[in-house]
């Protein structure tokens, strides 16, 4: 995959050209293979490469980005023809073309690229409905799927909004608000308990008569508070006097009086007497003590009853609808759906349209002469409306010819959904409205790293760049694979988070993807690798290491890999399934993966015709996967791109197509070493490991490229190379910090500031 | 419906807006024509990926049916029914100077005749298919107007073809040029969109506040439309059009009888084989069609470059894989396992359609159901010569149990304009059309 949209050149630009970008190797190129056909009006494909100086290739730039793509991958000039040029002459070529784009590029006036409205995709949609209405419930369950865009679902040209998806958005807000404002009063909890199952416990409860005595100390219940609010308890009780003294009692909790009471009524006529108290999770005894025991004086205990809390709504909800009950009608439904707008649109809102919102809300309270119905259905067009749904970045200010910032709003959304996948909390709506979020971006940048919530980040932004997420649709033959489950799918999947979600959350170098000398695995995992504690000791072999413990259970520990083959990205399972075939592994598939995801330099697609390699041999004769490799890559049209691929590939072959280590293939011994173009030898994982940490700076580009495309949700543009260039080098300097390159990221024009007027309409 | 009487509709719940000209919307073609008293017409398509083992699939003779050669098999029971067309050609899902990623060329060009444009999510943009010119033509007379169906979802990472967004390898139907219509894979939602979750004695209430929400909501994105640059008012437009397409329905929805009761339960979950999976789907599409909920549907059973392995079948490899097959027997015997298996399921709809009594006939006499690939063979990639089948159509003037050869070069789209006609919708063209086919 191609990150830069329209460009698809395989040669690896460094910084820093010289000003003037001669055109050596170009000019002949095309004379001697490209003219004959690409010129005049009947040029073929309507391609005309008649000049190709500077400006002309410049113009035509997507033609000749095409050219260097057709020519690297062999099918132009077509096999057909007799004169081929050599690798040299292609690459001089293709190195003349990108030289020219990538000093027009440096040259380029600053552009932070246009961002259609976003729509907010299946994640982020139940996210921010879960931290609006704190409704725990997945609404968005039932969307259809959303569109992969440059790699991620959350691309802003992708994501459209069929019919269908607009049904549902209508459907789940309804259900959601359905659920969390009921127009019934909900009445609170009533815990209502006879006497006899009053503690101290009796004997025999069954026998025990309705009234219960109480002479002395006290009759309680234990009860465990989940929801901090109002409760009251109750007794119904009469009192037996003895010398003309009545009993007293006092309700209790724990050992707190809420109340005194003389019972001096008798059995003719009992009584409920109550006591209310504000209560908090915690496991409480609730009781009624005798004050005043004295011989023949009791309490007479019918029942007791504990009822709350009195408002027994989510916190979330309160929070929501607080507003002073004494207002009128029509000036709560106002003041909460302006509130909830401004939660809701982000801090974005636009008067004209809340004043709709709440002209139909009253509408609704009139109707149905309540304040809570107009409440409704004013949350249910806020909802559905546009600012909710898309991420809309419009405002007031006009509009300017040079590109400039983003509201500190606008910001405050862009980060958040970054970061978190949902909305803005209000500290952060509140520092934006304060104009105060740009001046504490780092802080602000280091708390929501550090936040629970970007998790959000591991989960989505991690997988589908290393396309981890292939994982759920990975079905191996289980006639070969019969250790496959899906315990272990689920465990493979967890080591990857669990790496992600330390560099996020513990700021660790970005090289750990590659690098790291540490995974997590539990017990199933573990057995699978053939590990047996965390000290990385091998299963079945006395330790090299003492003092390791024993991997046990579903939980996830921190394993120290030592001389386990294995660490970062290229020795977990997770990647060498999703990169294998269901019978067999791939190398290919495997040398394809590290140049594109882990390099950016992806190899082209096959020429056509080109048959897949078998399983296993035909006709009985017995050759090594490597083997056969080899003859495939014999073919001309083929070689070009396999030497890299292969070597890369192949030096995985220790692995299965699960992951696990084997000795052999299917009775053949295993052969992991192969040559990169330029002599380098390469075999096993870790010289594919010192490989990439020797292109660590290729890696860190790739890596911010990736993550910006997610940051900004639209694919890069050639505009975007001096951003990306920047990142990398703010991640270099702040020693490969996660960190370091975020900030970086968030610090630069893409994601800081929009287009001007003129490029705008240029587009 | 004109436009006249579509703004008025608008117009009557409190709206008037300037209307950005979709092309789904520009529904100018014209209604469809169903004579008085007679069944209507219903239309489907079903898509294969990765093309078929040829050899198997084509009829050696030119017109009445011999032998059925093997995977065509599965229509012994109605063949009388059975239309095969060989030579027909996707033009446009070929390169033409745009290089790989035929898969997602295949099938984004398969009912649109359109060249899709080669881009990993920046503009992404094919042309109207078929299914929805015809849902256009013929959608209001039905609570849907059309039922986008499949077994697989999206893709979950990358891009999927060579530099083409996943969303072109993913589906079949395009409501306009540059909006794809997802396909609603779970059986229950399917379900539930057919025939209502449940009796709602507050149904009433809520479509009024429902409309109302409505009105309220496309009055302020019409204002933001006005606000945003001219590029990106592409979104809002989808926004307005969805917005609108909802309103219509709901008012349509007024006047048509209320859903019929279904002879199924709701199905509860995706299930977890895929041929359960996708038999439930089919079951469903013949509700569809009985009860008349709608009258154009399209099915995908599998995405295009789908690798699936089709363990159950004793092929546990990738099927993408195993079409790439050199012309290796044992590969093409596999092949030819998973074909078979999906002319099954497209046996199975024709038979239970073919099980209920409609009109002077059954139901699929009622229906032209198309079922194919827009890849031939899948090791060569080749766009010409595909295989494609129709089912049904007796009482339409379809003679079955037949092979038509058409001209090399013969475009696909023609065919489609044909299943158009007889469903009483006049177009002229379609894509890469020349003119109509004689079904």
């Amino acid at each position: 995959m191609f990150v830069f949209s329209g460009s698809c050149c395989l040669i690896f630009l460094a910084s820093g050209q010289p000003a003037t970008a001669p055109t050596d190797g170009l000019g002949s190129f095309v004379q001697k293979y490209c003219i004959q056909c690409h010129q005049g009006n009947k040029a073929k494909g309507s391609l005309v490469l008649e000049k190709w100086d500077g400006p002309a290739v410049l113009k035509a730039r997507l033609a000749w980005e095409h050219s260097v793509e057709r020519a690297q991958a062999g099918d132009m000039p077509p096999v057909s023809k007799k004169i081929r040029p050599t690798t040299a002459e292609v690459e001089q070529f293709s190195q003349a073309v990108n030289r020219i784009l990538a000093e027009a590029d440096r040259l380029a006036k600053p552009d932070p690229g246009r961002v259609p409205p976003r729509r907010l995709n299946r994640v982020e949609y139940a996210a921010t409905l879960k931290d609006l209405l704190g409704i725990d419930f997945n609404p968005a369950g039932d969307f259809p799927a959303d569109d992969i865009g440059h790699g991620f679902d959350n691309n802003a040209e992708t994501l459209s909004l069929p019919p269908l998806l607009m049904e549902r958005y209508l459907a789940a807000a309804e259900s959601a608000l359905d659920r969390v404002i009921s127009l019934k009063t909900v009445k609170p909890t009533l815990r209502h308990l006879a006497s006899r199952y009053l503690e101290p416990a009796l004997k025999n409860p069954g026998e025990a008569k309705s009234f219960r005595e109480l002479t002395a100390d006290r009759l309680f219940q234990t009860y465990k508070v989940t929801e901090t609010g109002e409760y009251t308890l109750r007794f119904k009780v009469y009192g037996k006097a003895a010398d003309g003294q009545p009993p007293q009692v006092t309700i209790l909790v724990g050992e707190r009086s809420l109340g005194k009471f003389t019972l001096d009524n008798n059995e003719k006529n009992p009584r409920v007497i109550e006591a209310k108290a504000t209560l908090r999770p915690r496991e409480l005894r609730l009781g009624l003590r005798l004050e005043n025991p004295g011989k023949d004086r009791a309490a007479m205990v019918e029942w007791a009853e504990l009822e709350g809390p009195a408002d027994p709504r989510p916190q979330t909800l309160r929070d929501l609808l607080a507003v002073d009950a004494k207002l009128p009608a029509e000036e709560k439904v106002r003041l909460v759906l302006k509130s909830f707008a401004q939660r809701a649109w982000r801090g974005q809102v636009d008067a004209a349209a809340l004043d709709g919102v709440i002209a139909l809300g009253i509408d609704e309270q009139k109707r149905r002469d309540s304040w809570l119905a107009g409440v409704k259905t004013g949350m249910l067009v806020i909802l559905c409306s546009p600012r909710f749904l898309f991420r809309v970045e419009t405002d007031n200010r006009p509009p300017r010819d040079e590109p400039y910032d983003l509201t500190e709003t606008q910001l405050a959304s862009r980060l958040s959904y970054f970061l978190w996948s949902t909305t803005p909390d209000t500290e952060l709506l509140e520092l934006a409205g304060d104009g105060r979020l740009r001046v504490t971006l780092d802080t602000q940048v280091a708390r929501l790293l550090k936040s629970e919530r970007s998790k959000a980040l591991v989960e989505n932004f991690f997988p589908q760049w290393l396309q981890i997420q292939r994982l759920e649709s990975f079905h191996p033959d289980k006639a070969r694979f019969p250790t496959f489950s899906e315990p272990l799918r689920l465990a493979m999947k967890t080591e990857a988070s669990k790496l992600f979600g330390d560099i996020v959350a513990n700021d660790r170098s970005v090289l750990d993807i590659i690098a790291a000398d540490h995974t997590w695995l539990n017990q199933k995992l573990a057995n699978h690798y053939g590990i047996a504690d965390n000290l990385g000791n091998p299963r079945g072999m006395p330790p090299r290491v003492p003092g390791g413990k024993p991997i046990v259970g579903d939980e996830f520990v921190r394993v120290e890999l030592g001389e386990q083959p294995r660490g970062g990205v290229l020795g977990m399972a997770a990647v060498l399934a999703v990169t294998s075939n269901p019978t067999r592994t791939s190398p290919v598939k495997r040398g394809k993966w590290v140049l594109e995801q882990l390099l950016g330099t992806p190899p082209p697609p096959p020429p056509p015709n080109v048959p897949e390699l078998e399983a296993t041999p035909q006709g009985g004769k017995s050759e090594t996967l490597k083997q056969r490799m080899e003859l495939h890559r014999a073919n001309p049209a083929c070689s070009n791109c396999h030497l890299k691929m292969d070597a890369l590939g192949f030096a995985f072959e220790a692995f299965n197509a699960l992951g696990a280590l084997r000795d052999n293939d299917e009775g053949h011994p295993i052969d992991s070493a192969g040559e990169l173009p330029g002599g380098r030898k390469v075999q096993g994982m870790r010289d594919v490991r010192a490989y990439l940490l020797d292109n660590k700076d290729k890696f860190t580009k790739t890596m911010a490229e990736r993550l910006l495309v997610y940051a900004i949700g639209r694919g890069l543009t050639p505009a975007d190379r001096k951003t990306v260039d920047q990142i990398v080098e703010a991640t270099r300097k702040g020693d490969y910090k996660f960190s370091a390159m975020v900030l970086a990221l968030i610090r630069s024009q893409a994601f800081n500031q929009k287009r001007g007027r003129d490029t705008d309409s240029g587009s | 419906m004109s436009q006249f009487t579509r703004r008025t509709a608008l117009t009557g719940m409190g709206v008037t807006v300037g209307l950005p000209w979709l092309e789904s919307l520009g529904r100018a073609m014209g209604e469809a024509a169903i004579p008085a008293g007679q069944p209507p017409t219903r239309l489907a398509w079903l898509y294969v990926p990765n093309g078929v083992h040829m050899p198997n699939w084509a009829p050696k003779t030119e017109g009445k049916l011999a032998e059925l050669p093997a995977t065509l098999k599965a229509f012994e029971a109605i063949r009388g029914s059975l239309t095969v067309h060989t030579g027909l050609t996707a033009d446009k899902a070929r390169p033409n100077g745009d290089g790989p990623g035929d898969h997602a060329r295949a099938l984004s060009a398969f009912l649109t005749g359109c060249q899709a444009k080669k881009t990993d999510g920046t503009n992404i943009h094919s042309g109207i298919s078929v299914d929805q010119v015809a849902a256009s033509g013929m959608g209001h007379f039905t609570r849907l107007p059309s039922l986008e169906i499949g077994a697989e979802a999206g893709a979950m990472a990358g891009n999927c073809d060579s530099g083409y967004s996943c969303v072109y390898s993913a589906t079949m139907s395009w409501r306009s040029a540059t909006q794809p219509l997802p396909k609603e894979v779970n059986p229950a939602l399917i379900f539930d969109r057919l025939f209502g979750v449940s009796e709602d004695a507050n149904r009433k209430d809520r479509d009024r506040l429902r409309k109302s929400v409505l009105d309220t909501v496309m009055k302020d994105a019409t204002g933001i439309r006005g606000k945003v640059a001219v590029g990106d008012r592409r979104k809002l437009d989808e926004y307005l059009d969805s917005v609108r397409d909802i309103e219509l329905r709901m008012a349509r929805a007024e006047k048509l009888p209320p859903p019929a009761k279904p002879t199924i339960d709701r199905p509860k979950a995706i299930p977890a084989a895929y041929s359960e999976h996708l038999e439930l789907l089919v079951d469903l599409l013949v509700l569809a069609f009985q009860t008349d909920s709608t009258r154009v549907a399209t099915f995908v059973l599998a995405n295009e470059g789908s690798n699936r392995s089709y363990q159950f079948l004793q092929v546990p490899d990738g099927h993408h894989d195993l079409s790439h097959h050199g012309k290796n027997a044992t590969k093409q015997e596999k092949i030819a396992k998973i074909n078979l298996f999906h002319a099954g399921i497209f046996g199975r709809l024709g038979t239970k359609l073919a099980a209920i009594r409609e009109g002077e006939g059954t139901l699929l006499d009622h229906c032209l159901i198309a079922y194919g690939s827009g890849n031939s063979d899948g090791d060569r990639h080749n766009h010409d010569d595909l295989p494609i089948a129709v089912l049904g159509g007796n009482k339409l003037g379809v003679v079955g149990n037949r092979h038509i050869v058409h001209a090399k070069e013969t475009p696909l789209a023609n065919l489609w304009l044909a299943m158009l006609q007889k469903a009483g919708i006049q177009r002229t063209a379609l894509g890469d059309s020349t003119g109509l086919l004689k079904v």
